[in-house]
């Protein structure tokens, strides 16, 4: 199957690495997509199923789930703002070091929502 | 780039330009929609706050314009994927019409949703 190439990381560089995560971010983003507009089809329901369902998955033990879903969302936001400032033809003679100013960045961005969601959720 | 010219090679001119255009969109739209709701109040996504936002004209264009762009680079994005494979590029015009019907209807049910409130 075609797109378990993506998976194949031996001997790749790390421009095809971040093609292989962006389109896996992808996917994972899609799928969220839908899961988004389902669970916001609850608020057709009325307050008291709205509430119930923000009770259960607004919540200390889906905090985990929500730190990776930010991580996948920052990581695909950055990395294809990278390959659109390259699209335009900018700072293309310095691909790689914007390659990894756009990771440090990405680790930063999660770093800080991934906190600021804590402390939303946890409440400290 | 590996990675524009996978996806640059199987979508048309027009289907690349607006997979850029909305990726733009959406990096903004996305984290200002992420800041109000998880980042600004503890109670954003309180009950009465979430039937506010919905029924404020300017969070429904902007919500509106949201969608749009969501419907559009998710399944657009999708469908690069399916054509560059083996199987999407023997069924090339199939995959096409399902996902103009899975955008549209993706956008449709969120706008009733939006028109709800």
């Amino acid at each position: 199957m075609d797109l378990l190439k993506w998976f194949e990381v031996r001997g790749k560089s790390l421009f095809y690495i971040s093609y292989s995560l962006h389109r896996i971010t992808g996917l994972i983003l899609v799928l969220y997509l839908v899961m988004h507009l389902s669970y916001l089809t609850s608020l057709r329901f009325g307050e008291e199923i709205y509430e119930s369902f923000i009770a259960t998955t607004v919540t200390p033990t889906f905090l985990i789930f929500d730190i990776l879903l930010v991580l996948v969302g920052v990581y695909h936001g950055v990395n294809g703002l990278r390959l659109i400032l390259h699209e335009f033809g900018l700072a293309y003679d310095v691909r790689r070091p914007i390659l990894y100013l756009s990771y440090f960045l990405v680790l930063v961005l999660w770093l800080y929502a991934s906190y600021k969601l804590y402390v939303f959720i946890v409440g400290v | 780039m590996a990675e524009e010219l996978h996806t640059r090679k199987v979508l048309e001119p027009l289907g690349w330009i607006f997979q850029l255009l909305t990726g733009l969109l959406l990096a903004i739209l996305i984290t200002f929609h992420f800041f109000e709701t998880h980042l600004i109040a503890h109670d954003a996504l309180a009950f009465e706050n979430v039937i506010t936002r919905l029924t404020d004209p300017a969070h429904k264009v902007m919500y509106g314009l949201l969608l749009a762009s969501v419907s559009f680079h998710a399944f657009n994005g999708l469908r690069a994927i399916l054509l560059d494979t083996e199987f999407g590029a023997r069924n090339t015009k199939a995959i096409n019409i399902l996902i103009v019907l899975v955008i549209l209807g993706a956008f449709i049910y969120g706008l009733g949703l939006l028109f709800t409130f």
